[in-house]
């Protein structure tokens, strides 16, 4: 090989380093590792729900602090407790302090059979602090339309009813109320915790 | 035609050659079940591995157990971000292979849990297969697969 072969050689290769890094710097601002949202950030659209205990819920409201929102419905066995189960472990990793600034809300896809009592008892298995809303069927259209929500009752028939095909991604909002990243239903519960840090510090 | 099917041939063995080892222990096995917490009247889901060391393909047909009123085969399945959760009749266990049933995939569905599952309990299950006939293991509940 001769000097000019590998000059270009060893020219091409720093160069492509240089823009693997350049793109591993620029596309990801602030190193999310989940899905990011491009700014300037959406915000949240408004949730306002009865709990129940009565009292009103307005997402508005968890301003101050991050909330990860997540939809599902209680009669889901596998996909839904998943999700809380993986919540619950990554808000483990962080002092109480800090655990308790992480809002988690539950927001039914099945009103029909998820009374705003059943959902809080359903997220209460897992932890007595997340939020599980449900309300009339016109309010909850509204919302998950606004937040993209797919939700579809399935034809298939078991004996748990009908079962209720659904979008599994968990939203984080930061606190000041704006959409910044997303979790698809096999992320790392390790990269929850990791995107939980960047938005808990800011 | 012939050449294909030589082709095709080698390039079969040469998948079984880096594919995951046979298993030869002579015996369907049922390994590491676990259930998630849920509350009476709730549903759960029940997962494990099976390995057939046999070497004859099964079927797990169905389930039973006494703290649930209905068991039934389900396999949840991601497109995009959009999961369905489908009825599975049966669940074909291959000669020599490992299935899988883990979460956001295949599970058994336990339907109106007869009482609340606690971390650190237990319960029974029977399973049914067509060729093993019916196998009885315990259940741990825990929160996570990891956990003891």
């Amino acid at each position: 090989m001769d000097r000019k072969t590998l000059l270009i050689g060893l020219g091409s290769f720093v160069l492509l380093l240089l823009v693997g890094v350049a793109v591993f710097v620029f596309a990801k601002p602030a190193n999310f590792r989940g899905t990011t949202f491009a700014e300037p950030y959406p915000v949240a659209s408004e949730i306002e729900l009865t709990r129940s205990d009565g009292s009103k819920f307005r997402l508005s409201e968890m301003q101050g602090d991050v909330v990860l929102l997540f939809f599902g419905y209680t009669s889901c066995p596998d996909v839904c407790p998943t999700t809380l189960a993986e919540l619950r472990q990554a808000l483990s990793e962080f002092n109480e302090q800090d655990a308790q600034q992480v809002r988690v809300v539950f927001v039914t896809v099945d009103p029909e059979r998820d009374t705003p009592e059943r959902v809080q008892e359903y997220v209460d298995q897992f932890n007595p602090a997340f939020i599980g809303l449900s309300g009339p069927e016109t309010s909850l259209e509204k919302i998950w339309t606004e937040y993209g929500v797919y939700r579809e009752i399935a034809d298939e028939q078991s004996a748990a009813g009908y079962i209720v095909n659904h979008t599994a991604r968990v939203s984080l909002i930061d606190r000041q109320g704006n959409l910044r990243v997303s979790f698809s239903f096999d992320t790392p519960v390790a990269d929850i915790v990791h995107d939980l840090k960047i938005v808990l510090k800011n | 035609m012939k050449k294909i099917v030589f082709l095709v041939l080698i390039a079969a063995m040469w998948l079984a050659a880096c594919g995951p080892a046979r298993i030869t222990t002579g015996i369907l096995d049922i390994k590491n079940p676990w259930a998630r917490p849920a509350a009476e009247g709730a549903n759960g889901a029940v997962y494990f591995v099976i390995e057939n060391g046999t070497s004859q393909d099964d079927v797990l047909l169905s389930g039973r157990t006494d703290i649930a009123s209905v068991v039934e085969l389900h396999e949840s399945a991601m497109d995009g971000d959009h999961m369905s959760m489908h009825h599975q009749d049966e669940v074909v266990l291959p000669a020599g292979e490992a299935v899988e049933f883990s979460p956001g995939g295949l599970h058994i569905m336990l339907v109106g849990l007869t009482r609340q599952l606690k971390a650190g309990e237990t319960f029974d299950i029977t399973l049914v297969f067509k060729q093993t006939g019916e196998k009885t293991v315990t259940v741990s509940v825990k929160d996570d697969v990891n956990d003891d």
